[in-house]
């Protein structure tokens, strides 16, 4: 059990930032409500590790739907977290005693720590994807065909719904259908979850991977060569360079070329996270490996919708959580699960054998 | 020159076909665009899993987009193992992206703008079958150039469309300029008529393969041949146009220094050399006929001595050339003229010449300047039967020359005049002061030959000199007065 406290908040930042891949939402407005809520009040949120948690105790998985940029134009007032756990306690007749992340890349890691100190709620070390994920159907516990129903959905203001009995793609087709009459994002809360499900359906200890590497993040000095960087952050240099050409295709993904300095030649292949990382061609890195790319000079994490040509980058791969490298996992998260005909590999399991 | 080593296509030569390359750019790798291709494959999809071989040309044929990451990919493949080109669908050649890593790669990628399966399978019939090009261009050259084919001109135009370079056609030697980096001359000799074999047709070639070069050597064989068959055509029409010669002549006599390029292309079309060493020709009737009628008569007796000289019917006879690309050795000046000789004797009966021939001489002032010596030279033989009334004009032959011209009726009643004095008697004087003066001024010798005695020599001189009041001691009144006894000279 750990205490996340208003000093962790860049830590929060860094960490979730580098473990979304280039996407999730950039959390900055979200980290920055987190600074509020836990230094006006002097809050604190209890991290419990799911081994810690009673044998009945159900955790509900609690965040947002929807464009960072819409929660940034039109934030949420305060009640629509609530809102939906309120919901999904009336749907399932009991109150879950705690709550978890559904994404720890990206805006919804703070927006769990969020929830579970306007909820006054323990929140557990893990989520459901851990990284950042576009789409509940690759959500941990859909993808071992547990049931996520009941799904609340609450928009600004609190007014919430219930989306019940749906299979997964018409229960994801309804809610961004919802998301995009309310304005554009939603607090989501999915089917509460027992000590069971929690080991074998979820990610376990992403928030303490998160904070880890919020840590790390935070002691790097520019003086630090890329391999140096990452290293320290628990990963590998795969390249550094200037992005040459940026370009889009009509099937969705984006395309970036970065020619290193030592003439080797990267292109990054993205949608809403970066996907593959190829170097002369050859295929180096893929999903579910985490990609960050980071700012040459600040060492800060570049999502993919800040990426542009002439910027100075430099490639880390950071490892894959474990949970998609199971034999029965993997294909969720391979690149195929995206609709790119590249084999999954992980640079670092070729690293170090 | 770039060809490649026997047998090979290169990816170079490829571009430059012109089957091709109005439809084929180079997108990346120009530094390795002399690999040989080895085979064709082609490739349905950007992901297929098929293994690319080595000096493969790789052919995409469905469309891709330009910004699509596998064409990343596929330009690693393809440089891995050794292909020696990428061939995409025009479209993807925007981006800059994938080039930049085939650049890195030294990968040849090209990009083909006509539809996508056409190239594959004209590659694959290019590496496996050759000579199929070879014999396409032949049947193609016969097909066209067959019939009726106009001048020289619908020849080369002709040739031209069939080769897919421009094609030249040169009568003289030293006409073609000289090859350039990375082209190929291929050249065909035309015909043997008077230029013997010194007329070209040719074509510069880019970068062709060996089996394209063959191609283009056989083809210009069948425009040599028709060629031939346009120039024999058209000098048939030449020696029959009396007309068309003499106004030829007359262009040929005027020109300066550096024929016309209208002049040239006429005296080609009329067979007539004009570059080389010119020994001029006159054959001159000994009475009046019809010269025209007589002409084939002529030509034949000339060829038959193996003589083909340009001959142009003239005053009353034939003036012409004969030509050779160097000057004619002693020995070879005297075959000709032995020639002449035999071809004058043969027509002796019913036709009968005075034949004069001049010094050769080079280029088309040298013509002129030929031919006026041998009609001077024909004017001097008329005048000596007991030479076959033929001459040759050589070093020699300048002086007699110079002394046959006052012979000419301008001077000789001049010299009537200046002897007219010695008149008087038989004509004793005359014949003593031309034996005296041939002599050298000596009374002996000039007595043997009159067969007189010494003194009635000297008694005659002196009453030659009081009746002309000259003095034979003066060089110049010797030499008038002996050329005046040499032009009243009977023959």
């Amino acid at each position: 059990m750990q205490l996340i406290r208003f000093a962790d908040a860049d830590v929060v930042e860094l960490g979730c930032a580098l473990l979304s891949s280039g996407g999730g939402g950039s959390p900055r407005g979200m980290v920055g409500w987190l600074r509020r809520l836990l230094g006006e009040r002097g809050a604190q949120v209890t991290l419990v590790e799911p081994g810690e948690l009673a044998e009945d105790v159900v955790a509900l998985p609690i965040g947002f739907i929807g464009s960072d940029i819409s929660l940034e134009e039109m934030p949420p007032g305060g009640p629509e977290l609530p809102s939906a756990y309120e919901a999904i306690s009336r749907a399932c007749g009991r109150a879950p005693q705690a709550l978890m992340a559904i994404e720890a890349g990206g805006l919804n890691c703070p927006a769990a720590i969020i929830a579970a100190a306007l909820l006054d709620l323990p929140l557990v070390d893990a989520d459901l994807v851990g990284r950042a994920s576009p789409s509940i159907d690759l959500f941990a516990p859909a993808v071992g065909g547990v049931d996520v129903s009941p799904i609340a959905l609450a928009g600004l203001g609190g007014r919430s719904i219930l989306i019940e009995g749906h299979d997964v793609p018409s229960a994801e087709a309804s809610a961004r259908a919802y998301v995009g009459a309310v304005g554009g994002w939603a607090a989501l809360a999915v089917a509460p979850m027992s000590t069971a499900v929690i080991a074998e359906h979820t990610v376990v200890g992403s928030m303490t991977r998160v904070l880890e590497l919020g840590r790390r993040a935070l002691s790097l000095h520019s003086g630090m060569t890329e391999e140096e960087v990452a290293a320290h952050l628990g990963g590998v240099a795969l390249i550094s360079g200037r992005v040459s050409e940026l370009s889009s295709a009509p099937d969705g993904t984006t395309t970036a070329w970065i020619p290193s300095r030592d003439g080797r030649i990267a292109t990054l292949v993205m949608r809403s996270e970066y996907l593959v990382v190829l170097v002369d061609g050859e295929v180096v890195s893929t999903t579910p490996e985490i990609v960050a790319v980071l700012d040459a000079a600040s060492f800060r994490t570049v999502p993919c919708d800040q990426l542009r040509p002439g910027l100075a980058v430099a490639l880390v791969a950071l490892p894959a959580p474990a949970f998609w490298l199971r034999p029965e996992n993997r294909r969720a998260m391979a690149p195929s699960a995206f609709g790119l005909a590249a084999p999954l590999t992980c640079a670092l399991a070729r690293r170090t054998g | 020159m770039n060809v490649g080593p026997s047998g090979a296509v290169t990816v170079r030569a490829v571009l430059q076909d012109p089957r091709w390359r109005d439809r084929l750019d180079a997108v990346a790798g120009e530094a390795q665009f002399d690999r040989k291709l080895a085979s064709v494959q082609v490739l349905d999809s950007l992901t297929a899993d098929r293994g690319i071989e080595p000096g493969a040309a790789v052919v995409l044929i469905t469309p891709v987009g330009t910004t699509d990451w596998r064409i990343d990919v596929l330009v690693r493949r393809a440089a891995s193992a050794g292909a020696a080109a990428l061939v995409l669908p025009a479209d993807a050649s925007g981006t800059s992206g994938f080039r930049q890593l085939a650049e890195r790669l030294g990968q040849p990628v090209l990009a083909w703008a006509g539809p996508p399966f056409d190239l594959a399978v004209d590659l694959q019939v290019a590496l496996t079958s050759p000579e199929t090009e070879t014999v396409r261009m032949i049947l193609a050259a016969h097909r066209s150039l067959a019939g009726e084919v106009g001048t020289i001109d619908d020849v080369l135009a002709t040739a031209s469309d069939l080769v897919g370079e421009p094609v030249e056609f040169t009568p003289e030697a030293a006409d073609i300029a000289m090859p350039m980096d990375g082209r190929t001359i291929i050249e065909q000799p035309v015909g043997r008529g008077r230029h013997g074999g010194d007329a070209r047709v040719w074509t510069v070639v880019r970068d062709p393969t060996p089996d394209r070069a063959a191609a283009v050597r056989d083809a210009l064989t069948v425009v040599a041949g028709t060629l031939e068959r346009v120039l024999a055509q058209r000098s048939v029409e030449v020696e029959r146009n009396a007309r068309v010669r003499s106004s030829l002549l007359a262009d040929v006599l005027e020109s300066g220094e550096i024929p016309t390029p209208e002049l040239r292309r006429r005296a080609r079309e009329a067979d007539w050399p004009l570059v080389g060493s010119h020994t001029g020709i006159r054959l001159q009737l000994l009475r009046p006929g019809d010269v025209l009628r007589m002409t084939p008569a002529v030509g034949s007796a000339l060829d038959a001595e193996g003589l083909a000289p340009v001959l142009v019917e003239q005053d009353e006879g034939w003036s012409g050339w004969l030509t050779s690309s160097r000057e004619p050795s002693v020995g070879r000046s005297r075959e000709v003229a032995a020639a002449l000789r035999a071809a004058q004797r043969r027509l002796a009966p019913h036709i009968e010449l005075a034949v004069g021939v001049g010094r050769p001489q080079t280029g088309i002032r040298g013509i002129a300047a030929s031919m006026a010596e041998a009609a001077d030279a024909a004017r001097l033989a008329a005048t000596h039967p007991e030479r076959g009334r033929f001459f040759q004009i050589d070093q020699l032959g300048l002086a007699q020359l110079l002394l046959a011209w006052v012979r000419t009726e301008s001077f000789q009643p001049a010299a009537r005049t200046m002897l007219e004095p010695l008149e008087a008697g038989r004509g004793e004087l005359v014949r003593t002061l031309g034996a005296y003066l041939d002599s050298g001024c000596s009374l002996l010798e000039t007595a043997a030959v009159l067969g007189v005695h010494r003194n009635t020599v000297a008694t005659r001189v002196e009453r030659i000199q009081q009746q002309l009041a000259v003095d034979l001691a003066d060089a110049d009144q010797r030499l008038a007065l002996h050329l005046a006894c040499r032009a009243l000279h009977v023959s």
